[in-house]
């Protein structure tokens, strides 16, 4: 007689083998609820919602019910989950434990929504006002600087920048005066008579010194103001 | 191998596994059948029918059995289980105390 060795039973094997591929299961169709129970506290939120999903025909929730509010609770928080269960026991009502860690996935996901549209929005609006603000380039030239001239030698005097109409007259009576008249044709003489001494030369008593005779006669010229 | 020694498993789809009556002893629901008195109608001459259990499965439990008496015999090696078949095999196992 052979000692008898604890052999793993077959039942027990295949537990081991489901929850090591808790990920591939789906519908769990007629599966023994102790066997159920022994396999599916291996699964995530996702693998159990599939499972449910998966197997119709069947309300796994005797099992699963207290695994869904294991998963709320892990999911938002021991006060929350006892919030709820106050409430339910206030109100004589009993909720699935899925269908309230469902709802409030969605509630979540849907503030958290908002909370970025919003956020989106203000950057928008951020980066709006800041091009607004750009230095741009502008097609429009600046008006040319102005030289005012005041006292402008005769004939060549721009009267046109005045802006004040008086100044403008005012102007226009200065340059027409007798003064700025004699200073004009006085520079136009020194001009004609330095071209013309260089050619006209008396015979005898003026040749050689040109120069001489050009500076003798230039001195009359000076200015007068 | 006496016949006597032996047993016959049919699976739903009527296919024969003939296989030691010691094997077979591994399943607690087998051995209840094939030694009570007053036997059960599926026990039969040495045959028991499964019209439940489908052919692969009944095929891998067999394969288990054998594989039982090695291990309590000491070899102790591993018995690898296709995991498309461990729910269905869990519950034959289940049905059949083994």
């Amino acid at each position: 007689m052979m000692v008898k060795q604890k052999v793993p039973s077959l039942v027990d094997l295949c537990v081991q083998t489901a929850v090591d591929n808790v990920r591939y299961l789906g519908d769990v169709g007629e599966t023994d609820i102790h066997l159920l129970e022994r396999i599916l506290p291996h699964c995530t939120v996702e693998q159990l919602m599939h499972i449910e999903n998966s197997t119709e025909g069947r309300d796994l929730s005797p099992i699963t019910d207290k695994l869904w509010k294991k998963f709320y609770e892990l999911q938002f928080g021991a006060k929350s989950t006892n919030l709820v269960t106050e409430r339910m026991q206030q109100k004589k009502v009993t909720f699935k434990w899925k269908l309230l860690f469902e709802a409030k996935t969605k509630d979540l996901e849907e503030a958290q929504q908002k909370s970025f549209n919003r956020i989106k929005e203000l950057y928008k609006k951020e980066d709006a006002r800041k091009q607004s603000r750009q230095v741009r380039l502008c097609t429009k030239v600046p008006p040319s600087s102005s030289k005012r001239s005041f006292y402008g030698g005769g004939p060549g005097s721009n009267f046109s920048n005045s802006k004040s109409g008086l100044m403008k007259k005012a102007k226009l009576e200065f340059l027409n005066s007798r003064e700025v008249k004699n200073v004009a044709a006085m520079k136009k003489n020194t001009l004609q008579r330095n071209h013309g001494v260089s050619s006209m030369r008396k015979p005898g008593g003026f040749s050689g010194s040109d120069s001489a005779s050009t500076s003798r006669l230039s001195n009359p010229t000076r200015r007068i103001f | 191998m006496r016949r006597e020694e032996t047993v016959k498993l049919i699976s739903a789809e009527g296919f024969e596994f003939v296989i030691d009556k010691k094997a077979a002893m591994v399943s607690q629901t087998i051995r209840n059948m094939l030694t009570s008195p007053g036997s059960f109608a599926e026990t039969e001459h040495g045959e028991v029918t499964f019209p439940e259990i489908s052919t692969t499965i009944l095929e891998k439990i067999c394969q288990y059995f054998y594989w039982s008496l090695q291990y309590a015999s000491g070899k102790e090696t591993e018995f690898h289980i296709e995991p498309e078949l461990s729910l269905e095999l869990m519950m034959a196992a289940n049905y059949l105390h083994t």
